[in-house]
């Protein structure tokens, strides 16, 4: 599943990427990506520098490639602006007009697209109540949150109805209601047939949107197709899970015992265990009966692995095998 | 946050204009509409008021405090040397630096240029949208201070038909006009080509034309300078090297050429932001 030279190849792929390069003096930030990406929702998945928003902004036309090229419906964006009529673009920045209000800044990037005034305001309108920003759409965005200012551009990435979407860490900062209703509404517009693309750092919210990844990093495409098979490849290696609890020594002593558990690390200046184990399920199922028969006061539970880093040093690690 | 499958309405609401030409006109409007307030609604704006204000303190204070006697010059006289020391070497240049490259420099310091270059908007239109806006507001400060300062002075020696006929206000007013676009298509380029365009605004207009009348006369028709200097009614050049003094460009060819210099200066810029990657800090 992984690709170099040539990406999984699906039904009419609407952005193609060939042999695509981008480096900024020595910096290499994508480094020959060849990637077909067809309707629905894709994941792009990377940690912080993978070189994520390089892609998009390749794919938005915002940067020229070094080397190779990148096509939208078999046009160059970087050279053929009209390809922006069936793109929207929520890029990663805060970039806003603060003295507007959320409804006319929308109105606004409508009418620089060319809708007329009373169009404008109605689709303008129509996006803020999709991403659920019509009450407070006549509030200065000065005074919007962050999670607020995500949803505006957001609203403004989909307010002209584009066939096209690339949103770059669209879900930063909402909150957990927030990110629910954008992942049903990112998940509802790859369900009608458009070619959604979602960068992130976080390997749940990709899975909560589609099945369909591509993991990058250092500016290469790590391995690209099916989510649960990076899922399956994670599990070949064991996962980490670390455990703040009040008898931190018992129960170590009681995970020691099952087959699973191939290691058990007692920190030194802490209440906190690291476990290691190559069943995670079945970790997880058996842990809470664990702990309450035991009467252990646990304070936190968490499993550095699912961070996306693990991910990609697993893979980084399976292609140097 | 509504369902977008039951939520038709965007899908179902009238398009983009269809005439190319229509939409280019109306696409120009709104870029237009947009910087005008983006540049109204600055700080900045208040500091370019004041600095309008400053010929009209100016030629309140001659007019009210100088103390009337023989050998004393007459209005026409202070409102020529006002002209040309306060709008053309100081408000006109400033307003320019000022405003000018503000035009895409502060698209790009505020990161919106990110979200207007994704729209299907040709880059020469936010060009002479953008352009157009900073002329207008421009303009219409300046034309309002020097009309101020033309009233205050035409009546300072009693006879404001006499000033009226020595000093027709529309041939300063096309100074000011011719000025303020030519220097501001050329700051607005230093706006999407420098990191720092008010520096680089600053250096050309204090540094290199302010060494005019040391410059061989080729060279002073490399400035902007040696053209407005050649519009502007009752000009005398000093020159401070006699082998180096030239004679100024006839008006006409002086006009057509500062607007000759307004359009090539706002196709570089058309072409800056064609060529030129906008990036952030996050972006790697």
């Amino acid at each position: 599943m992984t690709s170099e030279a040539g990406g999984v190849e699906r039904a009419e792929n609407t952005i193609e990427g060939r042999e695509l390069s981008k480096w900024y003096g020595e910096v290499i930030a994508v480094n020959k990506i060849t990637v077909s990406i067809g309707a629905g929702v894709t994941g792009l998945l990377g940690p912080n520098g993978a070189g994520k928003t390089t892609l998009l902004n390749l794919m938005v036309g915002q940067l020229k490639p070094s080397q190779g090229e990148v096509t939208i419906r078999g046009r160059r964006p970087w050279s053929d602006r009209s390809v922006h009529q069936v793109v929207g673009y929520c890029p990663d920045i805060d970039s806003f007009y603060a003295w507007m209000t959320g409804l006319e800044f929308v109105v606004a990037m409508l009418r620089l697209s060319g809708f007329l005034g009373r169009a404008a305001r109605q689709r303008a309108k129509a996006a803020l109540e999709l991403v659920g920003l019509l009450d407070t759409a006549k509030k200065k965005i000065g005074a919007y949150s962050k999670g607020m200012r995500q949803r505006l551009k957001l609203a403004q990435a989909i307010a002209h109805d584009p066939e096209i979407i690339l949103l770059d860490e669209p879900l930063g900062g909402m909150d957990p209601l927030g990110r629910k209703q954008t992942i049903d509404l990112i998940r509802t517009y790859g369900q009608q047939g458009r070619t959604v693309v979602v960068s992130s750092h976080i390997l749940h919210e990709i899975e909560a949107m589609t099945n369909t990844i591509v993991v990058m990093n250092n500016g290469k495409i790590l391995a690209e197709g099916d989510v649960h098979e990076v899922r399956e490849l994670l599990d070949k290696y064991p996962r980490k899970v670390h455990i703040t609890c009040d008898k931190a020594r018992y129960l170590s002593a009681k995970l020691v015992e099952f087959d699973d558990v191939v290691s058990v690390r007692l920190e030194r200046d802490g209440p906190g265990l690291l476990v290691e184990t190559v069943k995670p399920d079945a970790f997880f199922n058996r842990l809470p009966e664990l702990i309450l028969s035991n009467n252990i006061d646990v304070e936190s539970l968490t499993s550095p692995d699912d961070t996306v880093e693990a991910v990609f040093k697993y893979l980084v690690e399976e292609k140097n095998r | 946050m509504n369902d977008v499958s039951e939520n038709t309405a965007l899908a179902d609401l009238p398009g983009p204009i269809g005439n190319a030409a229509v939409r280019s006109v109306y696409q120009t409007w709104a870029a237009t509409r947009l910087t005008l307030r983006n540049l109204i609604l600055r700080k900045r704006t208040l500091l370019m008021i004041l600095l309008s204000c400053v010929p009209v303190v100016a030629a309140v204070a001659l007019r009210y405090w100088l103390p009337i006697g023989t050998g004393r010059p007459e209005a026409h006289q202070f409102f020529s040397g006002l002209f040309i020391s306060l709008y053309v070497y100081f408000v006109i240049v400033l307003t320019a630096i000022f405003y000018g490259a503000s035009l895409i420099a502060d698209e790009r310091s505020d990161r919106t240029i990110a979200l207007l270059l994704a729209r299907p908007v040709a880059r020469e239109i936010l060009v002479i949208g953008k352009f157009l806006a900073y002329a207008a507001g421009a303009c219409v400060m300046l034309l309002a201070s020097l009309a101020v300062t033309y009233s205050i002075l035409s009546g300072m020696d009693g006879d404001a038909s006499a000033f009226r006929r020595a000093v027709p206000f529309w041939r300063h007013a096309r100074v000011v006009v011719l000025g303020v676009t030519a220097y501001g298509a050329v700051f607005t380029f230093f706006g999407a080509t420098f990191k720092r365009p008010v520096v680089a605004g600053f250096l050309y207009c204090f540094v290199w034309e302010s060494i005019l009348p040391y410059l061989p006369i080729f060279l002073k028709k490399l400035t902007l300078m040696h053209y407005i200097h050649s519009v502007t009614p009752h000009w005398k050049a000093k020159e401070v090297l006699l082998a180096f003094a030239a004679e100024p460009t006839p008006p006409g060819q002086a006009v057509w050429t500062l607007l000759g210099i307004c359009v090539a200066f706002l196709a570089l810029t058309a072409i800056a932001l064609r060529t030129k990657e906008y990036k952030f800090e996050k972006e790697l």
